[in-house]
């Protein structure tokens, strides 16, 4: 466990940022386009060698918007194969807003973490995204109903792979979220609500193909697709209550950690790789009792965590980090300042 | 690289055709039309003259849309072929591929063209009418779904299949998926792999 420390605007996230950076060739800020050179600079350089079974060296040159990663010495044209190769997760403020955001954002997490964990996931979604899209275009059109049939069986044969893996990782995460609730004031749970509609005759559930059809001449006025996975609303409860609803700050904080580690562990499931942990600001809104039980629990953590954290910290005497101070100084005189982060290897 | 200036006009006409092609970009365009000009006279009067007989001689079979010089192909008409037995593709340059291998005795059927709204392909465009001609003979016993492996190739195999399902003594296969000959396994993606490993076959 490693801390930086220091005021306001000394580089502490952009540590972070830069160790995000390395794994997905690009930052975790929501902003399409951040500036992440250097005021006085023209372009930014990142090099770094992480330990996983045998050294990695990614480096990373931005020049006028645009940057180039290299993975080994060699350039790489995926982002995906750089996220494959270095496992890094992140907690930020500015990063993706899981707890308290949309459900497409859940979505959209479950999704990336799916993508990593299940190959086949990626081919299934693309699939099933492809044939909502001809779906759509020919519903515009007023066609037949024999070529609706066509795609709509595409859609729904490639749509219950997607649900069907959807609800197996939320399975593994709801697994591993048990295991963080001895640390939470109240044990979470992730659930997925599909939308379904009723027969009218008998009040039972109607096939997915039946709904698909039973809905046509909707999506031909709105143009898109009323059911399916891509409508999945993904909910974070505490005590069956929803957390974005119920939850204070500080609880929504804990939760949000307890959703990356419980992430980490399911990755480390699939891949046997304990990912990178980088924490920005997650002591904030947080009592005296929480940040010493956030401590401890992270103490125990097999794999490397990189956070920031106010100078005001206090560090109880049992908990064992390495705290790096940082100060206004170093990072202007400094530009080119080389952080190593050594991944621990998996168990 | 058309436009240098000082390129004579025949020269540049020559690289801008051909560099229109598909795979073709301007320097390799350019490297072609120079070496053209360096040939013989004889040859590249041949060329052309090929270039001139491909539109004037070459046409599609009326009966299974391959490629043909007269109004059927040479596989319609060869007596020693299976007419029972019909692979549905796509476009006609699939059948110059499958007929590589030489093993397969049946005939064909080009569609023209997959199902794909969002590009304008609708039933309307494919050719259908004349496979239903076809099967309404009643000569065809199966028929063997070769469109390609995609989400689009999917639904015009499954299209196709519901069409005739009604048939009577018609069987509808679909080519299988999965390890390609001589294909190891370390170089495969995982989809290619777990679809191989779904449709495994048993050994007998």
């Amino acid at each position: 466990m490693n801390i930086f420390q220091g005021e306001n605007g000394t580089g502490k996230t952009t540590v972070l940022e830069a160790a995000y950076m390395m794994a997905h060739g690009r930052s975790f800020r929501q902003s399409r386009d951040p500036e992440l050179v250097n005021w006085q600079a023209k372009s930014f350089q990142l090099e770094s060698k992480w330990q996983r079974y045998g050294p990695v060296y990614v480096s990373i040159t931005g020049k006028r918007g645009r940057t180039e990663v290299k993975l080994q010495g060699k350039a790489v044209a995926k982002r995906k194969e750089l996220i494959e190769t270095l496992p890094v997760i992140a907690d930020a403020p500015q990063a993706r807003r899981l707890i308290d955001g949309v459900t497409g954002e859940r979505r959209r997490w479950l999704d990336q973490l799916l993508s990593v964990c299940e190959p086949a996931f990626q081919t299934h979604y693309t699939a099933y995204l492809r044939a909502m899209m001809q779906r759509s275009r020919l519903l515009r059109r007023q066609q037949d109903d024999a070529q609706l049939d066509v795609w709509e069986h595409q859609l729904v044969q490639h749509g219950k792979i997607v649900r069907q893996l959807r609800q197996q990782v939320i399975e593994r995460l709801n697994f591993h979220l048990c295991e963080e609730s001895s640390w939470l004031d109240a044990p979470l749970e992730i659930h997925i609500d599909q939308a379904e509609i009723k027969v009218a005759s008998d009040s039972s559930m109607m096939n997915w193909s039946d709904a698909l059809a039973y809905y046509r001449s909707k999506d031909r006025k709105t143009g898109r697709c009323s059911i399916g996975p891509h409508t999945d609303t993904i909910r974070i409860t505490h005590q069956g209550r929803e957390i974005r609803t119920v939850g204070s700050r500080g609880q929504q904080k804990l939760a949000s950690i307890a959703l990356r580690l419980a992430e980490c562990a399911t990755r480390y499931g699939y891949r046997h790789l304990w990912p990178l942990l980088l924490l920005d600001d997650c002591m904030e809104a947080l009592d005296d009792k929480r940040r010493f039980r956030l401590l401890l629990r992270l103490q125990q953590y097999p794999g490397q965590i990189l956070m920031t954290a106010p100078n005001n910290l206090m560090m109880p005497e049992d908990i064992s980090a390495t705290i790096l101070h940082m100060s206004e100084d170093c990072g202007e005189s400094d530009q080119q300042q080389r952080f190593t982060a050594d991944m621990e290897k998996a168990a | 690289m058309a436009s240098l200036p000082g390129m004579p006009a025949p020269l540049a006409s020559v690289i801008e055709h051909l560099s229109a092609m598909p795979g073709i970009g301007p320097k390799t365009a350019m490297r072609l039309a120079i070496s053209m000009l360096e040939k013989n006279r004889h040859d590249v009067v041949s060329l052309a003259q090929s270039l001139h007989h491909l539109h004037e001689q070459m046409t599609f079979c009326e009966r299974c849309g391959c490629f043909a010089e007269k109004h059927r192909c040479m596989i319609c008409d060869a007596p020693s072929r299976n007419h029972a037995l019909i692979c549905v593709v796509e476009q006609a340059v699939d059948v110059l591929m499958l007929e590589r291998m030489q093993t397969f005795r049946g005939n064909y059927h080009v569609l023209h063209g997959r199902l794909s709204p969002i590009d304008g392909m609708g039933v309307e465009q494919l050719r259908l009418k004349s496979l239903d001609a076809r099967i309404e003979a009643g000569e065809v016993q199966e028929l063997i779904l070769a469109t390609s492996a995609t989400v689009d190739g999917e639904a015009t195999a499954h299209f196709i299949a519901r069409r005739y399902a009604a048939v009577d003594a018609l069987k509808v296969s679909r080519i299988a998926r999965g390890v390609p000959e001589g294909g190891e396994l370390e170089y495969l993606d995982e989809y290619t792999l777990s679809r191989a490993l779904d449709q495994r076959v048993t050994w007998d």
